[in-house]
């Protein structure tokens, strides 16, 4: 992909413009070439700006870049679940996209839960391909680039990024590096933790969550963790927070939320996490786009009042 | 935001504000002693209040909340078996150093129905009159809400739909809550609905439904149950609808799929 074509797609994309199918294709397939050299685990070097969650917030994550910094002037690492809910997954997913092959070393993205194809059909995105590409060609080249997508980041050799949080059955960070990426998220094992599992300041080690499958993980997994790995920090995202972010265990852990006025009905905060080359961590706590505002009101009221029975 | 109208003999008052916060999060878990859905409107309501006596219904999370069951859900995740099978496996593959941590993972701790199926039907002190479940069932039924009425599009004077709760299930499905209401002329009509889809396994709605006709001074309250696998209910979808998915998350359709299960009325006189 030239970078003329990749700086014409940043810029059609910025202003919604969806880019055609076969240039998806062809933006997913570079896409494939250079995440396939890869680790499953990234190691970059601070400063780096964190975001969590986006979930198709366009207007949001444009936002970001607003009072984060532009690219490639700030590094950036995304901690997945890029699509569904919002009304904006393609864009969203295309700008990223786009940004990860215009400056490779300055943009991270790893794999969130929603990165999918199974997730993605009951959540949204797959619903929105097809409605604003009349098929689902684009989330089929989508969703195999998904299989792609690092797992984690480790920051200066220092702080541990992921998705979602920690296995049972990873001690070690060079014990992620050996899973079989490539694929499908899976219902079961190591790879599923790292994107589905949730700290749980009440417990001190892995607990079943109360669905029946899946895990919680506690302070005392949190600790061995760290001191096994010679971390000092894990930063996660996965997780809604009102407040746009929450710290846990003592400062040991941080979720980072970047999707504000979830769904466009929560009033929560969201927040995207700078750490700079003394690896000091500071939220800087963003509102709702107002343009938010504006494209819903822009659009054919749904009727206002409604004869429900 | 919060919203009223005065006019006849209820006043009907709505709050619409943001999710909780994590300190209130707190609060409302050790008091309920279940983790909370991922969005909890916990300042929202909707509350009729009748104007001579002072009797109100009102909708609200937190006493809706209070009604999830706890101790062994009868859901369970479509994969747990396949995943408690693979547990084992992939726990065996890792050497865990000696002495190291101990991971008690074998059992659920505090178990409590993680799709928030709630039985709630309103907080209120009106002094309702349960008709008897084998007459709830008929038509014929002399209690009961006026559909045919209600289909008529008398013009509504007032309308308004908050959000109580809402659960992603994990990513493995959705909890919804919400009530909305719309006042006519001479009555009004509630309905306070949760939707619950657990992927791959079933489907569940629970209704409050409340009528009230101003002149008659009577207030008919409908409680329903309705279940079906998941199954069940992807099997109905038209052939010629190629996104399955817009259909499972519509509870309006999914609403004339689901067979009843339950059925209560009641009503009380003011």
């Amino acid at each position: 992909m030239r970078i003329g074509d990749l700086d014409e797609c940043i810029e059609r994309v910025v202003k919604r413009e969806l880019l055609p199918e076969p240039v998806i294709g062809s933006l997913c397939h570079s896409m494939k070439e250079l995440l396939v050299l890869e680790s499953n685990v990234v190691h970059i070097q601070a400063p780096v700006t964190v975001v969590g969650d986006i979930h198709g917030q366009f207007f949001d994550l444009l936002e970001i870049f607003e009072i984060g910094g532009k690219c490639p002037d700030t590094n950036y690492l995304f901690l997945g679940d890029y699509v569904d809910r919002g009304l904006f997954s393609v864009e969203t997913m295309s700008l990223l996209m786009c940004l990860k092959l215009r400056y490779p070393s300055r943009v991270h993205l790893i794999r969130g839960n929603h990165e999918s194809r199974g997730i993605t059909q009951s959540y949204g995105f797959y619903t929105e391909c097809v409605r604003k590409y009349g098929d689902a060609k684009v989330w089929h080249h989508f969703t195999s680039m998904f299989d792609y997508l690092a797992l984690a980041v480790v920051i200066s050799n220092s702080i541990f990024c992921v998705h979602g949080g920690l296995s049972p059955s990873l001690q070690t960070i060079d014990q992620i590096k050996i899973i079989d990426r490539f694929r499908e998220i899976p219902h079961e094992g190591p790879m599923a933790d790292l994107v589905w599992s949730d700290p749980d300041e009440s417990k001190l080690q892995f607990n079943i969550s109360s669905r029946g499958a899946g895990y919680t993980f506690g302070e005392d997994i949190v600790k061995v963790f760290l001191e096994r790995n010679k971390c000092t920090h894990i930063l996660r995202a996965h997780q809604l927070c009102q407040e746009g972010y929450d710290v846990q265990f003592n400062g040991l852990l941080s979720t980072v939320w970047s999707a504000p006025n979830y769904c466009y009905r929560c009033g929560n905060l969201a927040s995207v996490l700078e750490v700079d080359e003394q690896l000091n961590r500071n939220f800087n706590i963003f509102d709702t786009s107002p343009e938010n505002d504006k494209y819903i009101q822009s659009q054919p009221p749904s009727a206002i009042v409604d004869y429900f029975l | 935001m919060q919203r009223s109208f005065r006019e006849g003999p209820w006043n009907i008052e709505t709050e619409k504000g943001p999710i909780l916060g994590n300190e209130d999060v707190g609060k409302y878990e050790d008091k309920l002693g279940i983790p909370m859905p991922e969005m909890v409107f916990g300042s929202n309501f909707l509350r009729l209040t009748h104007k001579d006596s002072g009797k109100f219904i009102c909708f609200n999370a937190f006493d809706a909340l209070s009604t999830v069951k706890l101790g062994e859900p009868d859901l369970k995740l479509a994969h747990t078996d396949v995943w408690k099978a693979s547990k084992k496996k992939f726990k065996s593959e890792v050497p865990v150093e000696p002495g190291q941590t101990d991971y008690d993972v074998d059992h659920v701790h505090n178990p409590y129905d993680w799709t928030y199926s709630i039985e709630y039907q309103g907080t209120t002190d009106l002094n309702f009159n349960k008709i008897p479940e084998s007459e709830a069932m008929k038509d014929s039924n002399e209690i009961q809400i006026p559909y045919t009425k209600l289909q008529r599009k008398e013009p509504i004077m007032f309308f308004d739909d908050v959000m109580l709760y809402e659960d992603e299930l994990g990513d493995f499905g959705i909890c919804t809550y919400s009530v909305k209401i719309r006042v006519m002329q001479d009555s009004l009509f509630l309905l306070a609905r949760m939707f619950m889809r657990a992927d791959n396994v079933a489907f569940r709605i629970r209704d409050t439904r409340v009528f009230v006709d101003f002149k008659l001074g009577r207030v008919i309250r409908e409680y329903t149950e309705k279940q079906g696998s998941y199954a069940f209910v992807k099997d109905k979808i038209p052939l010629w609808e190629h996104d399955f998915s817009k259909m499972m998350r519509d509870p309006q359709w999914v609403d004339t799929i689901l067979p009843l299960e339950k059925i209560e009325i009641d009503y009380a006189d003011i």
